[in-house]
C-alpha cells in the first residue's frame, strides 16, 4: 500500500479521535435544553463513524483491484466532514453561559412550538446584535457527500445574542424577531407576501425598479435591477418577521426594538438586507397598535415616524444610492398590506391583544412594585402568561419603576440596579409561570419533565 | 414571635391579602403537601455554585473579590430537572431555593432542612435566618455531614421554611441594593460590603498601640 495513503489515513483518524474528544469534553457541562446536547453530541457521531470506516477503506486499498485513488478521495472528504463538523464547536462554545437566561430559551421554545416544531438553540455572541443562522444544511451537505450517517435535525437552528447583555431580560424580546426568521425560513412566508400583494402591486413595484434601470448606465441595468430586488427580498423577510414579533409580543417587542436600534447606527439609513430603523419602529408601532395597544404607547410616540411617501419625480432629484434606499422603502409600503395580511393569517388566535393582559395588569403591577416576579398571583391565583409578564416588566421600567425604594448611589447607578432586579425577577416569573402551567401534566406521566 | 399555622398560612399566602401584606412563596406546586402545620416545604432550584479550591489560597471575607477571583473560586452549576448533583462527604455546595419569597414586615422564618435529608447526613443552612422585608431566592448551604455521597434533584423538597409572627419593623421595605435581596441564584457573600467595620477595629488597634502608656 501507498506511503501516503497510510499518512492521510493516519492523518484523518488523528483529526477524528481529537474531535471526539473535544466535543465529549463539552458534552460534561449540564444544558439547559436537549438541543445543546443534540449539537454537541452530533460531532462525536460523526468522527466515531469515521474511526470506524478508515480500517475498512485500508483494507479496500490492498485489494490490487481497487483503485488507490478513489480511496484517497474518500479519506480527503471524511477530512473535509471532519472540518465542516468541527466548525459547529463555535456554535457549542458560550453556551453555559446560560445558565441565567435558561428560562427565557423556554419561553421561546415553547412559544415556537404555538407555530412549528422548533429545534433550536442560543448561543452567546462577543456582538451587541441578534442573529439567526439555520446551521444542519451547511453541516449536513459534507456528511452526505462523504457517505456518512449522522445528521443534525434539518430545522436546527442557531439564535445569537449578545454575551455581554446575557442577564438583561427586558432586551431579549429581540429573539422573538428571530423566531420570525426561523418561521419564514421553513415557510417562506415572504413569498406568500409577495403572491398575496396581487398582480397591480407587482406590476407597480416592477415598474418602480424597471424606471430605475432607465436611468442608470447600460450594461449594470441588469445587475442593478437583480441587486434592487435581492434587497427588496431581504426587506421584506426582515418586515414579516418585525410584523410577526409584534403580533405576537405586543409593546414589549416595540419597545426593546427601539432600545435596540438606538445602538445600531449602521440600521438607521438601511442596507441591502435592513430597511431603515425609522421605518421598521413605524411598522411595527403600527402592528402593536392594531392589537389595540395604541393608549400605551403614547410614551414613545416621539420615537415614532411615518416614512415619506416618495413620488418618482421626486426620487429622481436624490444621489444614486439615496433613490435606491427610498425605491426599496416604497415598494415595502407597496407591499406592507400584502405582509401583514399574512402573517395576521399565520399568527391568528396567537396575537397578543391588549384585552387579555388589561384583566391582570392591575394585579401583576401590584406584584411587581414588592420586588415579587409575576408567574404567579398568590396561592391558587392566576398563572401570568410570558408575554404579559415581559409587557408588564416593559411598561414598569418606562414607568420608572413606581412603588421600589430608592437606592443609594448616583441616578445612573439607580437605574442600573433596578433594571438589574427587574430583569431578574422577569426571568424568575419566566419560570414559575412555565413550572405552574407544565406542572399538572406530569402528573400523567409520572415522571420528571425537563 | 408565634409559629404562624397551616390555616393562617394559607390565607397569608393567598391572592386575596394584598400584596404589601402577603407571604409571597411561589411556585408551590403541591400545596396541600407542602404547606404543614407551621411551615412550608421549600424545593431545590437549578443552579449551584461548587467551590473550586486548587486555584486560591484561602478566602479574606472582607476583601471584594473581582470577577476573574470569583472566576477562580467558584463555578456556577445549571443542573437540568432530570438530572442529580452529588454531594460528597465534607462537600459545601451553594444552592438557591426554586421558591422566591418574600416576607411582609411583621413576619420573619427560619429555614432548615427536612428531616428526611437530615438523616442521610445532609444539612442545607447554616444561616437559617429569614428577616422581615426579604425578597429572594433563598441561598442554602448544602454540606453533607454522612460518610456516603448524597444525590440531590433540583424540585426536591429539600428544607422547610417556618414562618412567625414577629413585631412589625421599624424599617418595612429593603432595599433593592441589600445585599442579597432579589437574588435568583445562589450568590457568593457579601461580606466585604461590612468591611468598613474592620477597617474602624484596625483603626482603633493601631490608636491604643501608640497611645502613651499609663
Amino acid at each position: 500500500m501507498e506511503q501516503d495513503l497510510q499518512e492521510l489515513a493516519g492523518l484523518v483518524y488523528q483529526r477524528a479521535s481529537a474531535v471526539e474528544t473535544t466535543f465529549a469534553r463539552l458534552r460534561a457541562r449540564d444544558f439547559p435544553t436537549h438541543q445543546f446536547e443534540d449539537l454537541a453530541k452530533f460531532p462525536q457521531l460523526v468522527a466515531r463513524e469515521v474511526r470506524k470506516k478508515i480500517p475498512s477503506w485500508l483494507d479496500l486499498a490492498s485489494d490490487p483491484r481497487v483503485q488507490t485513488a478513489s480511496v484517497k478521495r474518500m479519506l480527503q472528504r471524511y477530512g473535509q466532514a471532519l472540518e465542516f463538523v468541527h466548525q459547529s464547536l463555535d456554535f457549542v462554545v458560550n453556551v453555559e453561559v446560560l445558565s441565567i437566561p435558561a428560562p427565557f430559551v423556554l419561553f421561546l421554545q415553547e412559544l415556537g412550538s404555538e407555530f412549528m416544531e422548533t429545534s433550536f438553540v442560543l448561543q452567546a455572541a462577543p456582538l451587541f446584535n441578534y442573529s439567526f443562522r439555520r446551521v444542519a444544511p451547511t453541516l449536513n451537505r459534507p456528511l452526505l457527500q462523504a457517505g456518512l450517517s449522522p445528521r443534525l435535525a434539518e430545522n436546527f437552528a442557531v439564535f445569537r445574542f449578545p454575551a455581554a447583555l446575557r442577564e438583561d431580560g427586558l432586551q431579549h424580546c429581540v429573539l422573538v424577531h428571530e423566531l420570525g426568521h426561523y418561521l419564514d425560513t421553513g415557510e417562506l412566508l415572504y413569498s406568500d407576501a409577495w403572491d398575496d400583494a396581487g398582480p397591480a402591486v407587482r406590476e407597480r413595484i416592477e415598474r418602480f425598479i424597471g424606471t430605475e434601470m432607465g436611468i442608470v448606465r447600460k450594461g449594470v441595468e441588469q445587475g442593478l435591477q437583480t441587486a434592487l430586488f435581492r434587497a427588496l427580498t431581504s426587506w421584506v423577510i426582515e418586515t414579516v418577521c418585525d410584523v410577526f414579533a409584534a403580533r405576537v409580543l405586543g409593546p414589549a417587542y416595540l419597545f426593546s426594538s427601539i432600545e435596540f436600534v438606538r445602538f445600531r447606527p449602521d440600521l438607521t439609513k438601511g442596507s441591502d438586507t435592513h430597511p431603515p430603523s425609522a421605518t421598521r419602529l413605524w411598522i411595527i408601532h403600527k402592528e402593536v397598535q392594531s392589537l389595540g395597544w395604541g393608549p400605551d404607547l403614547a410614551r414613545v410616540q416621539h420615537e415614532i415616524s411615518e416614512p415619506p411617501h416618495w413620488s418618482y419625480a421626486a426620487l429622481r432629484t436624490l444621489g444614486q444610492q439615496e433613490r435606491h434606499l427610498r425605491i426599496l422603502e416604497r415598494c415595502l409600503q407597496e407591499l406592507l398590506p400584502a405582509i401583514r395580511r399574512v402573517v395576521r393569517r399565520r399568527v391568528g388566535a396567537n396575537a397578543c391583544k391588549r384585552g387579555s393582559y388589561l384583566a391582570q395588569e392591575r394585579r401583576i403591577v401590584e406584584v411587581l412594585a414588592c420586588c415579587v416576579p409575576p408567574g404567579e398571583l398568590g396561592l391558587d391565583g392566576d398563572v401570568i402568561s410570558p408575554r404579559d409578564i415581559l409587557n408588564a416588566a416593559w411598561f414598569f421600567h418606562l414607568g420608572g419603576y413606581q412603588g421600589w425604594p430608592e437606592v443609594p448611589g448616583s441616578q445612573l447607578d439607580q437605574a442600573f440596579q433596578k433594571r438589574q432586579l427587574l430583569s431578574r425577577l422577569v426571568f424568575k416569573a419566566l419560570e414559575i409561570s412555565f413550572v405552574v402551567r407544565h406542572w399538572p401534566a406530569t402528573r400523567k406521566t409520572g415522571r420528571r419533565t425537563k | 414571635m408565634t409559629v404562624v399555622g397551616r390555616e393562617r398560612l394559607v390565607e397569608l399566602l393567598s391572592d386575596d391579602t394584598p400584596v404589601p401584606e402577603r407571604l409571597v412563596v411561589t411556585p408551590i406546586l403541591e400545596p396541600d403537601i407542602q404547606i404543614g402545620d407551621g411551615c412550608i416545604d421549600i424545593r431545590l432550584g437549578n443552579c449551584f455554585v461548587v467551590t473550586k479550591s486548587a486555584r486560591v489560597g484561602g478566602i479574606e471575607p472582607f476583601k471584594r473579590p473581582t470577577p476573574t477571583e470569583l472566576e477562580r473560586y467558584q463555578e456556577t452549576l445549571y443542573v437540568g430537572f432530570t438530572q442529580a448533583l452529588w454531594i460528597h462527604p465534607g462537600t459545601f455546595v451553594l444552592g438557591g431555593t426554586l421558591e422566591y419569597i418574600r416576607l411582609p414586615s411583621n413576619l420573619y422564618a427560619d429555614v432548615t432542612a427536612r428531616s428526611s435529608w437530615a438523616r442521610l447526613g445532609l444539612s442545607i443552612a447554616c444561616a437559617v435566618a429569614v428577616h422581615p422585608g426579604f425578597y429572594g431566592c433563598l441561598t442554602l448551604e448544602l454540606v453533607n455531614n454522612g460518610n456516603t455521597p448524597v444525590a440531590v434533584h433540583p424540585g426536591d423538597r429539600i428544607g422547610q421554611l417556618t414562618v412567625y409572627e414577629a413585631e412589625p419593623a421599624a424599617r418595612p421595605e429593603r432595599k433593592p441594593s441589600g445585599k442579597y435581596q432579589g437574588q435568583i441564584i445562589p450568590s457568593y457573600s457579601s461580606l466585604h460590603k461590612e468591611s468598613s467595620e474592620r477597617e474602624r477595629w484596625k483603626a482603633l488597634g493601631r490608636a491604643l498601640r501608640f497611645a502613651p502608656k499609663q
